[in-house]
């Protein structure tokens, strides 16, 4: 019994790296400016000397190729701009993200999402505005 | 609970098994870059992205995109649908390997020079494409995996084989387990293309694994190495070639598995020397080795050659068989050999006859073991043959040929089952089918061999033969045992049966010290054991269990007592000769058990109804029993095709024996 947990928990251990797993690519411009999209079901493509990232729900995040100068992936966000406040969104559904990008899903408001959430800091997205929350 | 645990740890696992991957596609080629090996991806001059070494041209990228698929390190997957093929690229290999698309023909050029993270570059091949084509090539040793993957090439981009490694390293060919692949060339190519086989390899190649491997060769070769081949478990089936079936250079070495051949132009399987390095002997491991053996330890070979004179397995250098099975017939006839001139090619100058042969080396044989069962149809179609010397220790050999002669006559070839139109034609002018034959010496000392040659002699060396062991049988129309130089007999259980000449013959002197020997010679003046006489050679007897049937060569040298069937002959008259009254007299298909010392040692059958004196000998006191109807002759196993017993031998009734002071054959 001992051996089949131990062995359960070796299998969880792999999972927890697992979860370790980039949640954002950074894209960093010859300024020395960070931008990072989430990394799931990202798309690039190159047209007209830009470069052009479609994330999952359709945003395009567009940068030139003449000031871009590398790319990583990466566990935190550069700073998430925070695009919009809670008042902006008390009237808009949103979908809610842990800080590693992982999708808790979609609320009517903000104020349902906060009511449901456990305490911690949240990223929450509505309108393709993105902002953070903490939960007390 | 242990259940539970049980569907916990599958669920563990199921989300464990995704992995997060970039993916980087240029036309038909994706790179795919785990997110963990990644690392910094730099654009450089809005013209350039490297990923990993990779330098990628960003109008050359469709997109990127990022999903989880796993990705296993220094693998190439190449994927054929119909007029495409899909290629993908482990990222860690990425900067090595360079892909070119066209339809379904995909050239790589690889790069490294090392391995890459510890390992070679693999290529899984899949998919079925009825004009691809698989290039590759690179300085450094890779494995290709065949993972059911099907190829025709009909308009040759790279080459005109169907999987092409101009690579001069050691390549694995890992035909997957449970997998059926096949590789067909172009059977036109232009010059530019022209290919030296289906599935060409320059350096060595390794084939393994449990699946089937297909080839046709249209055009030349079905497989070609430039260097050694070896093949261990899988099943390579040569369905065609215009050439060989399998030709390499330096040796070939098979360790198990099955090769089935069939539609074969030239060879079956030829191993040579490779002209541009020094030859070498059999070296230890095969290290550096350019010997031209061929090397059977296991495995099975199997097929019907039909071209004239063609080889089921043929070696430069020696040919060494301890186990396994061959199953080959030659069914083609003879050819004309003319002079070359120093371009190689043929002139119209006569040079000598050749014809066919289930194996020939140049040098050496040695068989230690295995099941060998070989036929030859065609006119001058041997079963074994060599350059060099034979040597039996082991295995079950049963050779057949059923041929006639084939001779060079009025700018022609020709045919003709009797060896007397050809005796006194020089050897290069005519092929004669012998069941074995070595220009060397033929040494047995075990085994099991049963040889039937229907035209010609069962066994000739144009050396010397010695028997020291084994069970021998050789049924023939001319000799059925013949040495150019001394033969001797001191072991084993030979039975030599000739329709047409002497049962043992040598041309020089002939020792029978020990063993069983059992021959018969044809009618009168041929004898059961001959020696060159004329030329002031003798026939010794020293020892052994024997009968011969047509007595034995006059002036032999007899220290062991013989004796003869019957009453002694009356003066002058010659047994066999007309007007002989020796009463040997025996019954075709009637057992006689040969004594020493009271107890049987020997029980044999005759194939006609006597004539000619019936010899016999043993090392002690020798007597003869005959089976009659109140009192038969019992065996419980038999030998030489059954015309022998060496077993449990009861009954019979005793027979008369004389003394038997000389020989009776020709003078």
């Amino acid at each position: 019994m001992k051996k089949e947990f131990l062995f359960v928990l070796g299998l969880a251990g792999t999972l927890m790296a697992h979860a370790d797993d980039y949640p954002y690519l950074t894209f960093l411009d010859t300024n020395g400016t960070e931008q990072s999209v989430v990394a799931t079901g990202l798309v690039i493509t190159f047209s007209d000397g830009q470069m052009n990232a479609t994330d999952n729900n359709g945003k395009v995040t567009t940068i030139s190729l003449s000031d871009l100068k590398k790319m990583y992936f990466s566990s935190a966000t550069s700073a998430i701009d925070s695009t919009g406040t809670e008042e902006e969104a008390k009237d808009s559904e949103v979908e809610v993200f842990t800080l590693a990008g992982n999708s808790l899903g979609k609320y009517e408001d903000i104020r349902q999402a906060k009511t449901a959430l456990q305490k911690g800091v949240y990223v929450v997205k509505h309108s393709h505005q993105t902002l953070k929350i903490a939960v007390q | 609970m242990k259940k539970y645990l049980f569907l916990i740890s599958i669920l563990v696992l199921t989300l464990t098994a995704s992995a997060q991957t970039l993916n980087v596609v240029v036309g038909n080629v994706t790179y795919q870059f785990p997110a963990t090996q990644a690392g910094d991806m730099t654009y450089t001059g809005s013209t350039q992205l490297t990923i990993c070494g990779k330098k990628f041209n960003i109008a050359d990228i469709n997109k990127i995109y990022i999903d989880n698929a796993t990705v296993t390190d220094n693998e190439v997957t190449v994927a054929y649908e119909s007029t495409s093929a899909k290629v993908t690229v482990a990222g860690n290999v990425a900067q090595y390997v360079a892909p070119i698309v066209t339809g379904a023909h995909v050239g790589i050029i690889q790069s490294n020079t090392e391995d890459v993270d510890g390992n070679e570059i693999t290529y899984s091949l899949s998919g079925t494409s009825s004009d691809g084509e698989f290039y590759l090539k690179g300085s450094y040793k890779c494995s290709i995996d065949l993972c059911g993957v099907s190829l025709t090439n009909l308009t040759p981009v790279h080459s005109g084989a169907a999987l092409h490694i101009q690579n001069g390293k050691r390549i694995n060919i890992s035909v997957k387990k449970d997998t059926e692949n096949s590789l067909t060339d172009c059977a036109s190519p232009s010059d530019d293309m022209a290919q030296k086989a289906a599935l060409y390899v320059k350096g060595h190649a390794e084939f393994k694994g449990k699946g089937t491997l297909n080839v046709y060769g249209r055009y030349k070769h079905a497989i070609k190495t430039g260097e050694y081949l070896t093949i261990k478990n899988c099943t390579v089936n040569v369905k065609q070639s215009a050439g060989d079936g399998i030709n390499c250079n330096e040796y070939f070495l098979m360790e198990s598995g099955a090769i089935a051949l069939s539609n074969i132009g030239d060879d079956g399987i030829q191993a040579s020397i490779d002209d541009d390095i020094d030859a070498t002997a059999e070296t230890n491991d095969h290290e550096e080795e350019n010997s031209g053996n061929v090397y059977l330890l296991d495995g099975t070979i199997s097929g019907t050659i039909s071209t004239a004179a063609a080889k089921g397995v043929k070696s430069d250098g020696a040919m060494n068989i301890s186990g396994g099975a061959i199953n080959l017939t030659v069914s083609g006839g003879g050819a004309i050999d003319y002079t070359l001139d120093s371009s190689g090619n043929p002139t119209t100058t006569f040079s000598s006859t050749s014809a066919c042969s289930a194996l020939k080396s140049d040098g050496d044989m040695t068989i230690l073991g295995g099941t060998l069962k070989l036929t030859a149809t065609g006119a001058g179609g041997k079963g074994l043959s060599g350059d060099g010397n034979l040597y039996v220790k082991g295995g079950d050999i049963t050779v057949k040929t059923t041929g006639g002669i084939v001779y060079y006559s009025n700018k022609t070839l020709a045919t003709t089952t009797s060896s007397k139109t050809t005796e006194r034609l020089a050897s290069n002018y005519k092929s004669s089918p012998k069941g074995i034959k070595f220009d060397g010496n033929i040494a047995i000392s075990g085994g099991t061999i049963s040889v039937t040659a229907s035209y010609h002699e069962g066994i000739e060396s144009k050396g010397t033969i010695d028997i020291t062991g084994g069970t021998i049988y050789a049924q023939s129309s001319d000799d059925a045992i013949n040495a150019a130089s001394h033969l001797t007999i001191n072991g084993g259980t030979t039975c030599a049966y000739s329709t047409g000449n002497d049962g043992i013959d040598s041309n020089g002197n002939t020792y029978i010290k020990s063993g069983i020997i059992y021959t018969i010679g044809s009618s009168s003046p041929e004898v059961g054991v001959d020696a060159n006489t004329e030329e002031g050679y003798k026939l010794y007897v020293t020892g052994g269990t024997i009968v011969a049937i047509g007595g034995l060569e006059s002036g032999a040298q007899l220290t062991q007592t013989c004796y003869q069937l019957g009453s002694s002959s009356s003066g002058g008259n010659r047994p066999g000769f007309p007007g002989n009254n020796s009463s040997s007299s025996w019954s075709k298909s009637t057992w006689y058990a040969l004594c020493s010392n009271g107890t049987p040692v020997l029980a044999f059958k005759t194939p006609a109804s006597g004539g000619s004196a019936l010899v016999v000998s043993t090392s002690g006191t020798t007597t003869m029993k005959v089976s009659s109807s109140s009192n038969a002759i019992t065996v419980d196993e038999t030998i030489w095709n059954g015309m022998g017993s060496i077993g449990t031998i009861n009954g019979g009734a005793a027979a008369t024996l004389s003394t038997y002071s000389g020989g009776q054959g020709r003078f």
